[in-house]
């Protein structure tokens, strides 16, 4: 019989949650503006999108070089390396780009949010706010969402951009395949409409919206104590990471793959 | 201070999502970078265009002359209607050039028999409609034929324009009629294992898919 109702407590608890965090999101996507909320917007690009360039630049790079290294290792066994600039393209503009930037944004970018809000009410900041009569949606998260979603896709597209150049750093350069047919395959096969607008783009506002929905909600429902608000951030992560993931899989089912 | 070169960076950022757009727009999707200067479109019919795709290449002796626009199919001759556009610095005449070919024209026209039977009036009549003919010709001979061509042994499908010897030129716009579609790897193996009978198969796909040219060429060898 407990387990019945634990389990009935832990359904209502999560539904709750999804609510409450709907709730917010529509709050605070239909807000109106506040006075100077475009300075405030622009310094939390700083800190969410400016801040994560350093690490989404070398990681689209290396994994760029890595899809390299590798591709041109199997293609080369059956002559076809020609192929190589196709298949690092594809695999970076329909998949890797989106979801890698997402995780790391995830990780470098959300969790900073959620820290940042929590130790927010902690100190009661958010409370007195409210008690001055200022909305600290208004105020504090919406700034910091609209940053999150303005600022992924623009990582992503960076990612994949360095992503190619990577691939073709070690795939031409250093491992001597053909520089022509590696930019004329990709040329030939990556149409702008179908690749980069629905699997890089689209695909990113999705993602960004889900990080930093994540990441901003969890921060300010968490629990104000400093236990709270380290368990805020790992659920940040792992939420957002895992959300990412099927989202990236319904997407690609939904663009690619015919359903 | 702080939101100044908050401001600033911010500023780099947008700046560097721009580069990063206009690099996989440009460089990698080749969107605005199909560079065909002065383009215009031919069209020509096959029996199989297998494996070929809107925006393939289409090339002469190896240069890439123009892309493919469309694939279609008549519904009269069922017989896939591809439209191509052709870059029309690469496959024109330059004035010079134009000159001559119109001398080398004039030339075999006036060995022809029509030519020297007609009296002096008729024959610059003739001249007259040959020239004016020849103003809007490609470097397309009409003896040029047109086939779906394969990069390599896997690679993917292109059209190839192998030009001809003849002194007649097509027009912008014209239809190229000789043409050859794609070479169906599987059929010449089923041609090969029943011995050259290609009528003994005798689907209709390996009938209409197999060149005269192929199958002309198996027969003899496999039957004996």
């Amino acid at each position: 019989m407990n387990t019945i109702a634990w389990l009935g407590r832990l359904v209502i608890e999560r539904i709750k949650g999804i609510g409450a965090a709907s709730l917010m999101l529509l709050q605070v996507l239909f807000a109106m503006p506040s006075q100077g909320g475009f300075q405030r917007f622009v310094y939390q690009m700083y800190r969410v999108g400016v801040m994560s360039l350093l690490i989404i630049a070398v990681s689209g790079l290396f994994i760029g070089a890595v899809l390299g290294l590798q591709m041109y290792s199997i293609l080369v066994t059956f002559g076809s390396e020609a192929m190589l600039g196709t298949a690092i393209s594809l695999t970076l503009l329909r998949e890797l780009a989106s979801v890698v930037a997402a995780l790391l944004f995830a990780g470098r970018a959300g969790s900073a949010l959620t820290a940042e809000i929590g130790s927010m009410k902690q100190s009661e900041q958010l409370a007195s706010m409210e008690m001055i009569g200022v909305d600290p949606l208004r105020q504090i998260v919406a700034p910091r969402l609209w940053a999150g979603i303005v600022s992924l896709p623009m990582l992503t597209v960076i990612f994949a951009t360095i992503g190619i150049i990577g691939g073709k750093l070690v795939g031409v350069d250093f491992l001597g395949a053909d520089e022509g047919s590696f930019w004329g395959g990709m040329q030939s096969t990556v149409q702008f409409g179908h690749d980069i607008l629905n699997g890089t783009i689209i695909k990113s506002i999705v993602f960004a919206l889900i990080c930093t929905w994540v990441a901003v909600y969890q921060g300010y429902a968490c629990d104000p104590t400093p236990e709270g608000i380290a368990t805020s951030m790992t659920r940040t992560v792992v939420y957002s990471s895992l959300c990412v993931l099927g989202f990236d899989f319904v997407l690609t089912a939904v663009m690619f793959g015919g359903i | 201070m702080k939101s100044r070169t908050s401001e600033l960076a911010v500023g780099i950022f947008v700046i560097i999502f721009g580069i990063a757009l206009f690099f996989l727009a440009m460089k990698v999707s080749g969107l605005v970078g199909t560079n065909l200067r002065d383009s215009y479109s031919m069209t020509a019919q096959f029996d199989n265009v297998n494996g070929l795709k809107p925006r393939a290449k289409v090339t002469m002796s190896g240069v890439t002359i123009g892309r493919v626009e469309s694939i279609s199919l008549d519904p009269v001759t069922r017989l896939a209607t591809v439209k191509f556009d052709l870059d029309g610095k690469l496959t024109s005449f330059d004035p010079k050039q134009l000159k001559e070919v119109q001398n080398n024209a004039l030339e075999e026209l006036r060995y022809s028999s029509d030519y020297e039977q007609a009296d002096a009036a008729k024959q610059k009549e003739m001249e007259q409609q040959l020239i004016s003919n020849m103003t809007s010709i490609t470097s397309l001979d009409e003896d040029a034929y047109i086939m779906v061509a394969t990069n390599g042994l896997l690679g993917e499908k292109y059209l190839k324009v192998v030009p001809g010897g003849g002194v007649n030129y097509l027009k912008r716009g014209d239809v190229v009629s000789n043409t050859q579609g794609t070479m169906d790897l599987e059929d010449l193996i089923s041609k090969f294992i029943t011995g050259g009978a290609g009528k003994a198969t005798s689907s209709s796909t390996t009938e209409s898919s197999t060149s005269p040219a192929a199958s002309a060429d198996a027969e003899p060898s496999f039957v004996e």
